[in-house]
Parts: C-alpha cells; sequence; structure tokens
C-alpha cells in the first residue's frame, strides 16, 4: 500500500514543479518584454536640463525679452521630509512582537505625538544650531525597544534623528537630525526675510497630496520620491553659494540653474509681447494630447529613447508664453529641454557614465518688425500727455513691417513679481496688463470718413466737386441731434473741403442718405474692417460692424474697430488701394487683402482732402501750433465723444471720469490717422487717445507732428515740405 | 539483446550526489554573482564563505552516506529530546534577554540554528514510530507523531520562525500518509493545522499573506510587495535565455533583496533565463524523484520513513521558495535547499540527504522476514541469506 501512496506523494510533487514550471514559463516565455522593460525602467532616470527660451529683439537687434539665468532651490520631499515615513518604520518595528491587544502605538497617535513635539520645537528652528534630544516615547515594552533598537543600528538612514534607549525603553529624538528638512527651509526663510512659514507650507501643501489617497499610488510616488519641486526661484548669490558650499546645513535642498524671463523693451510694448509664466493645467491638458512628455516625469517607463526629448519634450519648470507673442509663438521660443541619461542603483544613485545625453536647445530667436528706439520715444510721448489711455501705432506703409507700437497704459512684466504693485495697478483700472491697439475696439470717430468719401466716389452717388450746404445740423426738426460743430454753419462744401473741414452734415448726407449702411458696411470690409489683420500679434479684438443709423455711422459713430485695423485702412489709402499685409515678426508676414479697387481720381480726391487736413489753414490738424503743417503729410482726424457709463466711472479714478457730481463733462476719444509723404508715402500711423478733452487734430496732431520729427532726427527719413527745409 | 547488469541501486547512489554537487556548484556561482561585481574575482567573500560551508556540507554528507543510518533509529529519541533541549535553551535565552526574536546559538563567530536539527531529528523519530506502520494500532502511534511534531512546532514558532515551524506539517503530513492514515484524518489534521496556523500569526506574517493575496495594505506593499515585485521582474527580465551570467543588472544595481539567500532563484532566473530556471527545477525533480525511488525500492521501513520525511522537506522548502520568488506563494523566509547561502540549513540538508544515500545502498535490513521477497534489489544479501539458510538445512 506505502508504494500506491509514495506513487501519489510523487504525482502530487510532479504536480508542484509543473505549476511552478508553467509560472516560469508564463514569467520568462511570454511577458519576459514586459518585465524587461519594468526592470530597465527602474534602472534609468532621467536627470533633466531646462532649455532657454529664443529671445525677442528688434529688427535693430536691440534685445526686448530674453532669458536670464537664475538659481532656483529645489526639493524631493523624499529627501526633505522624512519624518513621517521615520515615524512609520518606527511603529512597524515596534508592532512587529506585539502582544496583546492593550498596545498602544496606533499610526495616528504616534505621528500625533511627534507632531506635537516638533510644534513644541518649531520656535527654535532656525535659530540654533544645537536643539538637544528630546524624549519622544517611553516604556516601550523591551521586545518593541529591542526590535527597533536593533533596527536603527542596522538601517540608520532610514530612522534618521532616532535613538533608542534598549534597556530604559526609551526612544529619543534628535531634531537636528529628524527635522532637518524643515530647519534648512525655515533658514533660508529667515534669510530670504520671507514670513515664518511662507515656504515651508508650501513644502506641507506639497506633502499634503502625497496623503491623498484619491490621488493615484503611482503618482503620489512620483510626487514623494522622484519629482524635483521648486522651492524659491532668483535665488541671491550669497545663498546659492552657502548651499552649493555648505550642503551639509541644508539637507534635501538642491541649487538648480534654471532661468527668468527679463523684459527689456519700454512698457508699450509688454502687452505685446507678453509675459511668461509656469506651465497651467490647460498647458499640461494641452502636452498630454500631443503626446508630449514632460521630461523630468519621465520614469522611461515604455524605455522612450532620449532622442523623443527633440523637438517635443517640456520640462516641469519650463517657462510657458501665457500671452502675447510668447504665446503666440511658443512653439518657435520654447526650447527643447535636454536630459541625461543614467543607471540608476535601488537608491537612486547614478552608477558608471551616463548613457545618453541630450543637450537642452535654446528656442528660436524672433525678431519683431519694431523699432525699439520709436516705441520708446512713443512711450515718452504718452506719458507726458498722460492721456487715459492710447494707442499709437506706426508702419512702413511699403512693406507693411510695424515700426511703432504704443499701448498705454502699460506695466512691464517685472511688475508680476511684485505683488503689492501689481494689486496697486489692478485697482486702478486701466488696463495696464491689456495691449490697446490690437485687442481695444472702439469708434472711430470721423477718421472714417475717408472711407466714406472713397465708398461714396466709387459707386458715384457723389462727385468731388458736388457741394453740399452744411447748417450746422442734419435736420432743423431735430435740432439736438446730428450737428456739426467742426467748422463755422452755413458753407457749402465739396468732397476735398468736407474732409479738410471734417465736416458732420456732409457725410450724414452723402454717407447716411445716398450710400446706406449696406454700401458703407460692404465697403468698410473691402478696407478689412471688422476683419483680424493677423500681423502676427497674440490676440486680436475685430471690432462691431453697424447695425443702425446710417447717418451716425457715416461720421464713424455706433461701430468700433481697433487701431490695428485703422492702420490697415490708412496703409490701403496710402498705397493707393494696395495692402502690403501688415507685419510685427519678420518671416511671419501678414496675410494682405485683395487690392481695394478704386479709380485714381477717388484716390486723389480722398488723399488731398486729407492732405488739406494737415496744410489748409482751416484744417482741422492744420493749426500752426500743432506742427503737423510743416510736414508733407496726409491726415485724417477724428473725435468721438464717450457715452458715460455711471457704472464704469465709479470705478476708475476721479480725474478720468466723465461724469463729475451726476454731471456729463466733456470727454473724447481723440483719432487721427495719416502717412507721409502724400506722394509715394514711406509711413503709416495711427493716433488714437482716450477721455481727452480736445478733438483729434488738437490731442494728435502735435503728437504726430513729433513722431515725425523724430523719423526726421533719428532715421533720416525726412518728411518737411521743401519750403521747410529751405 | 543482453541486458546490462546494472544494479537497480546505482542509480539513487550515483545519481543523487551527481544532482547535489550540481545544485551546490549552481549556489556557490550564484552567491558569488549575487554578492559580487561584473569585474570582480572568483569568488567573493561571500562566496567564499559559502564554498567553505558547501565543501563541510559534502563531508558531513559522505560521512552520513557511509554510516549506518540504522543508528539514528536507535538514538532517535535521545537526539529528538537533545533537540528540544537546544530549542528550550534558544527560548529561555529569548525570555531572559527580552530580545523579540532568538533563533540561533552564537559562538563566536559562528552560529547554530537549533530549529533545523530538530526538524531532522523529529523524522528520525517519526520513521521510528511509524516503521511498523498504522495498520493495527492507530490512535497512540498517531497521538506520539502528532506530538513529535507539535512540541517542535510551537517551539520554534515562539522564536519565533513560523516559516520553519510550518516544515514540521509537511513532513508530518507526507510520513503519515506513507504509513496509510486515512484520508479522513488527513483532511481534518490539514484543516486543523491551517487554522492553527493563521491563530499563531503575526502581523507581518498576515501582511504577506495579504500581499500574495493581493490584498497588502501601503506600509506591507512597501516591503514584503516590493521583494515579491522585484523577484518577478528579476526573474521575468531574464527571459528565455538570460543576461549571462555575471550580468544581471537588477540584482546588481540593488532593486533584488536577500539576493544571495532567499531570493537566489531571481537571480538565476535574470542570468540565466528561462533555461536556467527550468534546468534548475528539472533537477531538484530529478533529486526528488531519486529519493522517491529509493523510498519506493526499500524494503525498510525505517530507512523508507526517514527518506520520505527528508525528502518532503526538502520539496516542500524548494517549492515554497520558487513559488515565493515567482509570485506564486507568499514570503516566507525559507532558504532555496543547496542554493542558498546559509550555514546550519546547509549542514543539516547535506545530512538529511546523505541519510537518505544511505538507506538506498542499504535497501533492505538482512534480518527482516519480508526482507528477501520480490523487489528486493539487495542481490548481494539475498545471496548471503541464502547461503545462511543453506548452511541451516546443511546443519
Amino acid at each position: 500500500m506505502h508504494r500506491r501512496r509514495i506513487l501519489l506523494l510523487v504525482i502530487v510533487m510532479i504536480g508542484g514543479f509543473t505549476a511552478i514550471s508553467a509560472r516560469l514559463v508564463w514569467l520568462q516565455g511570454f511577458q519576459w518584454r514586459h518585465y524587461h522593460l519594468e526592470a530597465e525602467s527602474y534602472h534609468r532616470r532621467v536627470w533633466s536640463d531646462p532649455a532657454p527660451r529664443g529671445m525677442i529683439s528688434d529688427r535693430n537687434g536691440q534685445p526686448i525679452s530674453l532669458d536670464e539665468p537664475a538659481h532656483q532651490i529645489v526639493y524631493a520631499l523624499d529627501d526633505l521630509e522624512k519624518v513621517r515615513w521615520a515615524c512609520r518604520r518606527v511603529r512597524r518595528e515596534i508592532i512587529r512582537d506585539r502582544s496583546g491587544s492593550e498596545f498602544p502605538y496606533d499610526a495616528e497617535s504616534l505621528w500625533d505625538s511627534l507632531e506635537s513635539l516638533r510644534a513644541s520645537l518649531r520656535p527654535q528652528f532656525g535659530f540654533s544650531e544645537d536643539l538637544g534630544r528630546h524624549l519622544w516615547l517611553s516604556r516601550l515594552p523591551s521586545p518593541a525597544a529591542a526590535s527597533l533598537a536593533r533596527a536603527v543600528r542596522s538601517r540608520p538612514q532610514s530612522y534618521p534623528g532616532i535613538v533608542v534607549l534598549e534597556t530604559a525603553g526609551e526612544v529619543w529624538i534628535d531634531p537636528g537630525d529628524l527635522f532637518a528638512g524643515e530647519i534648512a527651509v525655515r533658514k533660508i526663510e529667515r534669510r530670504l526675510g520671507l514670513a515664518p512659514g511662507a515656504l515651508f507650507d508650501r513644502v506641507w501643501a506639497k506633502y499634503q497630496t502625497v496623503q491623498d489617497k484619491l490621488i493615484p499610488k503611482d503618482r503620489r510616488e512620483e510626487i514623494y520620491r522622484y519629482l524635483e519641486h521648486l522651492l524659491v526661484d532668483n535665488v541671491p548669490s550669497d545663498l546659492v553659494q552657502e548651499i552649493v558650499t555648505q550642503p551639509e546645513h541644508y539637507p534635501g535642498l538642491r541649487v538648480r540653474e534654471g532661468s527668468r524671463r527679463l523684459f527689456q523693451g519700454p512698457p508699450g510694448i509688454a502687452g505685446l509681447v507678453g509675459r511668461v509664466g509656469s506651465r497651467r493645467e490647460r498647458d499640461e491638458k494641452a502636452w498630454s494630447e500631443a503626446r508630449e512628455p514632460i521630461v523630468d516625469r519621465m520614469r522611461f517607463r515604455n524605455l522612450m529613447p532620449l532622442r523623443v526629448l527633440e523637438d517635443r519634450a517640456h520640462h516641469s519648470q519650463d517657462l510657458v508664453g501665457h500671452d502675447g507673442l510668447e504665446r503666440r509663438f511658443e512653439e518657435e521660443l520654447r526650447g527643447r529641454s535636454g536630459g541625461t541619461l543614467w543607471i540608476v542603483d535601488h537608491r537612486q544613485n547614478p552608477r558608471g557614465d551616463p548613457l545618453d545625453i541630450e543637450a537642452p536647445q535654446p528656442g528660436t530667436d524672433l525678431t519683431l518688425t519694431l523699432d525699439l528706439d520709436l516705441c520708446r520715444y512713443l512711450g515718452e510721448l504718452t506719458a507726458t500727455r498722460d492721456p487715459y489711455a492710447a494707442s499709437i501705432l506706426v508702419a512702413d506703409c511699403r512693406t507693411g513691417e510695424l515700426l511703432g507700437w504704443e499701448s498705454y497704459p502699460a506695466a512691464v512684466p517685472q511688475v508680476f513679481r511684485n505683488k503689492d504693485e501689481y494689486n496697486r495697478l489692478r485697482e486702478l483700472n486701466r488696463g495696464h496688463f491689456f495691449d490697446r491697439p490690437a485687442n481695444y475696439a472702439m469708434d472711430p470717430g470721423s477718421t472714417f470718413k475717408a472711407l466714406v468719401a472713397i465708398a461714396a466716389l466709387e459707386e458715384g452717388v457723389i462727385t468731388a466737386d458736388e457741394k453740399i450746404t452744411c447748417e450746422g445740423l442734419y435736420d432743423p426738426a431735430t435740432p439736438g441731434r446730428l450737428r456739426c460743430n467742426n467748422h463755422a454753419p452755413y458753407l457749402d462744401l465739396d468732397l476735398e473741403e468736407a474732409l479738410m473741414r471734417s465736416c458732420n452734415v456732409y457725410f450724414y448726407r452723402v454717407g447716411g442718405d445716398r450710400l446706406g449702411i449696406s454700401k458703407m458696411d460692404e465697403w468698410a470690409r473691402r478696407a478689412g474692417f471688422w476683419q483680424p489683420v493677423d500681423c502676427g500679434v497674440g490676440s486680436e479684438a475685430v471690432g462691431v460692424s453697424p447695425r443702425s443709423s446710417a447717418q451716425s455711422v457715416a461720421i464713424g459713430r455706433t461701430f468700433t474697430t481697433t487701431p490695428l485695423q485703422m492702420l490697415r485702412f490708412t496703409t490701403i489709402v496710402a498705397n493707393r488701394g494696395r495692402d502690403p499685409g501688415l507685419t510685427l515678426v519678420f518671416g511671419a508676414g501678414g496675410t494682405p487683402l485683395p487690392t481695394f479697387q478704386a479709380k485714381a481720381s477717388t484716390w486723389e480726391t480722398v488723399i488731398s482732402g486729407m492732405e488739406r487736413a494737415a496744410h489748409d489753414p482751416k484744417g482741422t490738424a492744420a493749426k500752426a501750433q500743432y506742427g503737423l503743417r510743416k510736414f508733407d503729410c496726409a491726415v485724417k482726424t477724428g473725435t468721438a465723444g464717450i457715452a458715460a457709463s455711471q457704472k464704469f466711472e465709479e470705478k476708475i479714478e476721479e480725474r478720468w471720469r466723465s461724469v463729475v457730481h451726476g454731471q456729463p463733462v466733456e470727454r473724447n476719444r481723440a483719432w487721427l490717422i495719416g502717412f507721409a509723404p502724400a506722394e509715394n508715402p514711406l509711413i503709416s500711423f495711427v493716433i488714437g487717445l482716450e477721455r481727452v478733452e480736445g478733438h483729434g487734430g488738437e490731442e494728435c496732431a502735435p503728437i504726430a507732428a513729433k513722431i515725425l520729427e523724430w523719423l526726421a532726427v533719428e532715421r533720416g527719413l525726412d518728411f518737411r515740405l521743401p519750403e521747410e527745409k529751405n | 539483446m543482453r541486458r546490462l547488469p546494472l544494479d537497480g541501486r546505482l542509480i539513487p547512489v550515483l545519481g543523487i550526489p551527481l544532482v547535489i554537487a550540481m545544485l551546490l556548484a549552481i549556489g556557490v556561482l550564484f552567491v558569488h554573482s549575487a554578492s559580487a561585481g561584473p569585474e570582480d574575482p572568483f569568488p567573493s567573500p561571500l562566496a567564499r564563505a559559502h564554498l567553505m560551508r558547501v565543501l563541510i556540507g559534502l563531508a558531513i554528507f559522505g560521512a552520513v552516506a557511509l554510516s549506518d543510518y540504522r543508528l539514528g533509529e536507535r538514538f532517535a529519541p535521545f537526539l529528538y529530546i537533545g533537540g528540544l533541549g537546544l530549542l528550550a535553551g534558544i527560548l529561555a535565552i529569548k525570555w531572559s534577554t527580552g530580545a523579540p526574536v532568538v533563533r540561533w546559538f552564537k559562538f563566536g563567530g559562528s552560529s547554530l540554528q537549533p530549529s533545523e536539527l530538530v526538524k531532522l531529528f523529529a523524522i528520525l523519530l517519526l520513521a521510528r514510530i511509524l516503521k511498523n506502520g498504522l495498520m493495527h494500532e492507530r490512535r497512540v502511534p498517531l497521538l506520539a507523531c502528532l506530538a513529535v511534531v507539535g512540541i517542535p512546532f510551537l517551539m520554534v514558532r515562539a522564536q519565533p520562525d513560523l516559516g520553519t515551524a510550518l516544515v514540521f506539517l509537511p513532513i508530518a503530513a507526507a510520513m503519515l500518509w506513507v504509513a496509510g492514515i486515512s484520508v479522513r484524518t488527513v483532511g481534518s489534521l490539514g484543516l486543523t493545522a491551517m487554522v492553527t496556523a493563521v491563530f499563531f500569526m503575526n502581523e507581518y506574517q498576515k501582511d504577506r499573506v495579504m500581499v500574495f493575496l493581493g490584498r497588502a495594505g501601503e506600509d506591507a506593499a512597501s516591503g514584503d510587495a516590493y521583494h515579491v515585485t522585484h523577484s518577478m521582474i528579476s526573474i521575468g527580465s531574464g527571459g528565455p535565455t538570460g543576461k549571462g551570467y555575471g550580468l544581471g543588472t537588477h540584482h546588481n544595481l540593488g532593486y533584488l533583496p536577500e539576493d544571495h539567500n532567499d531570493f537566489i532563484f531571481g537571480v538565476i532566473g535574470e542570468e540565466w533565463g528561462l533555461v536556467g530556471t527550468i534546468g534548475v527545477l528539472l533537477l531538484f525533480l530529478t533529486l526528488f524523484l531519486l529519493c522517491l525511488r529509493v523510498a519506493w525500492t526499500t524494503r525498510e521501513p525505517f530507512g523508507r520513513f526517514l527518506v520520505v520525511g527528508v525528502t518532503a522537506q526538502l520539496a516542500f522548502q524548494t517549492m515554497v521558495n520558487l513559488g515565493m520568488t515567482c509570485g506564486l506563494a507568499p514570503v516566507t523566509g525559507l532558504p532555496l535547499p543547496f542554493i542558498s547561502y546559509g550555514g546550519t540549513s546547509m549542514f543539516i540538508v547535506m545530512m538529511g540527504i546523505g541519510m537518505v544515500v544511505a538507506v538506498a545502498m542499504r535497501p533492505v535490513e538482512s534480518l527482516h522476514p519480508n526482507g528477501l521477497k520480490a523487489g528486493s534489489a539487495d542481490r548481494s544479501a539475498i545471496r548471503r541469506l541464502n547461503v545462511r539458510r543453506r548452511v541451516r538445512s546443511l546443519h
């Protein structure tokens, strides 16, 4: 009988070995690639290097926005905040041989006792080097104390600052070791003059995410063990030197070479250039959808070669364009993070030489068509005049290259690093962080009359010589509405004179009565109104097209347009119908509109009217004190009264209010569009001022004159009339 | 065709030492690989120490194999009581010092693990009790067997060393099974043993079982689950042919804990691949089948039970270790016989296997009344007995 039973033992044994063999065949025969990759992914780690962004410069090579080296202090939670894990290890050892359920040390009570001890010692952190030893646990059962003591002896690095008195059954802590990370952070807080907890609270908040069970375990492990988190940016060099030379005083902290964006242009183009900052959720989402990895989060689980960094990789500390050109040209400007691939041991220490090094690729430089000196000058002009808001644009009307850009008021991006200044500017509510020329659409006032004149001539609703009498008002039955105060009443005006004097009644009759809204809308669209200019700006408003009251539309009211669209229109007029396509960035040319077809006589009439506006003594911009009369230019002024909104007026500074003590005060939007010289023009420009008391000519013509003067002096573009030159 | 006059004894007598030699050689090679870098010269300090133990183990094996195993039968009670005395000594030390875990007597630089000795002594005593079978008188030998196993089980468990203590159960089960215990009794004893084992488990042992069942908490996951995970990665990454001897990266980089000891099979799997692991498995299976062949062929009941006990012990230990490293069994801390780095364990295993070879060399007790019937391979003994009978008949 025993043989049968032995046979059964044989069968059981063969069965057991067959099961193990099957498992081995599964692991090593079928799943080996998976495990091979898994093993390699554990062995490899990338130390990544963020790449500098490309520089933005003006047409003369002057830097506008560039990266400058900056040091950052970073930390890995695993190195910095070891307390809870040490506490867990202590608990695991002392419960290992517990006897009986009365054992009092559950995980939370141990943790609470350690935390209360830390709280009591916290006032000394960063002040005193010698914090002594403090009793944490007492009356430990001797097996537990012995087990813990042995564990501490064999793996002291897992129990930093834990001292076990085995015979006494006590556990003491050395705060200098156990809380070394927090002490280092608090030391830095003091060095930087920050409020206590300003930095450590951030560390603690990050640590809390590791405790959040709702976050997947892999992600928590990544946050705790593998990722480096930013503690301080732009660290002063003396502190950098101290941390680098005395790392033992700053355990868990590392100095990393980083960069910060430095804006060197005038404030007037800050909104245009935009600002950069750290990545946002939407950036991460976009990268994720485009399968673009964040290098310093990669653990090479799928063993992507380091070459994937080319073109696609991001770094969690990369600066990302948030708006303006920085965002529009993000792909060109952003660098490609580099990395060094190391084989690491189980403690994440590199072994041997790096397997692969991919140097970071700096981003592509961007050259703007702007002339930075001109932009600065425009800034000075507006700052001297100090209107509520202003937009000034200057372009080379032959090529469409934008030369001058001014948005006022404005703040340089460095303001975002100064909380108080940032809050102060926000409270002013004047749009310091807003790029007006491309994004603020407003009614163009009488500057629109130039387009109405072209449309009227082309549609044949009027001839250049036909005279219309202006009585100072459109309809005697409603004398309070549709008035003309731009010249003395009872004048017979032809088209040139109407443009020169900017007669409202003339254009009520021609535009409102004879052309109608639809025709004006049609011709305006041909000139690019209410369509994006797309010259390379980060964002752009298109304005609101007219819907009612043809008479108002004829004098540029009841609809809005941006200064950039007005510049395109001015350039088209200057080029007699040809749109070169406005361009802000070399190599990223704007799309020109189809040629604006009009008869040569039409252009001559309209441009002649605009010339007389600048030179004729009766012209709207021709007063001697304006200074524009001496330049060979053609301009059209415009003035649009600002409708006072009680709600808005209350938000702004008193000096800008159009409603004072319940009474409306005259506040205008002053416009001037023009080009120089009138024949074969080189320069086109648009000036728009807000909440000024004077009309377009009075407010804007002196500015235009100064711009033309500056171009003559600084750039040799002398637009003075021959008699003035002599 | 004329059959070769191959004596049946030769297969186990030559085969078992041959297989053991191969396993021991593999053990030395992989203790070196686990404890040294790819460019370090052979042997590493750990491999040298292991080699010394292997040589001592081989000497013990040779001495035991050439001696009369029946001495063990005679002295089994004394050895067993002596072993229990050593276990009691361990417990006395543990309780007197208050140390949480005491498993070894330490003499200067060396140490002795009495629980390993007691395993073998218990097998000897069980074999002595069971040699007459359970056919006529069941209750007394059964209770005696349970006592022989139960007392050291409880003492070893109190050290505490549940992994080693558990080995007593398959030993007893296999020996009682061959002795003819009923299936119902086996079932009820097995159930009792399982309940008892669960009752005696420590926190960390429960954690290990939870890890095995995939229900580990976070603390356990960072410990035992880590061991199993990296052992499986190590084995799996070896693939069909392995990364080459000494070139196993996963253990060389320190990801595989206890790689020279309990998890040495992970190193073999990584460096020799499926070919190597199946090869080692076949060696073990061959060894155990050869041992059971000895039990099958021998007509001497004490030897048979002795062989069954030793084989059960080694097979259980091997299967649990292999199962543990490839994720089929919970982590128990049992080393892989003949291969893992170890002292007392190595000597006792060699002593046990030496006894198996000793039984194979002397399969028949010459004076046994039924010893000369069909199936005996000891032809010389038959001849000697026949000569004696003839002489008696002549008288």
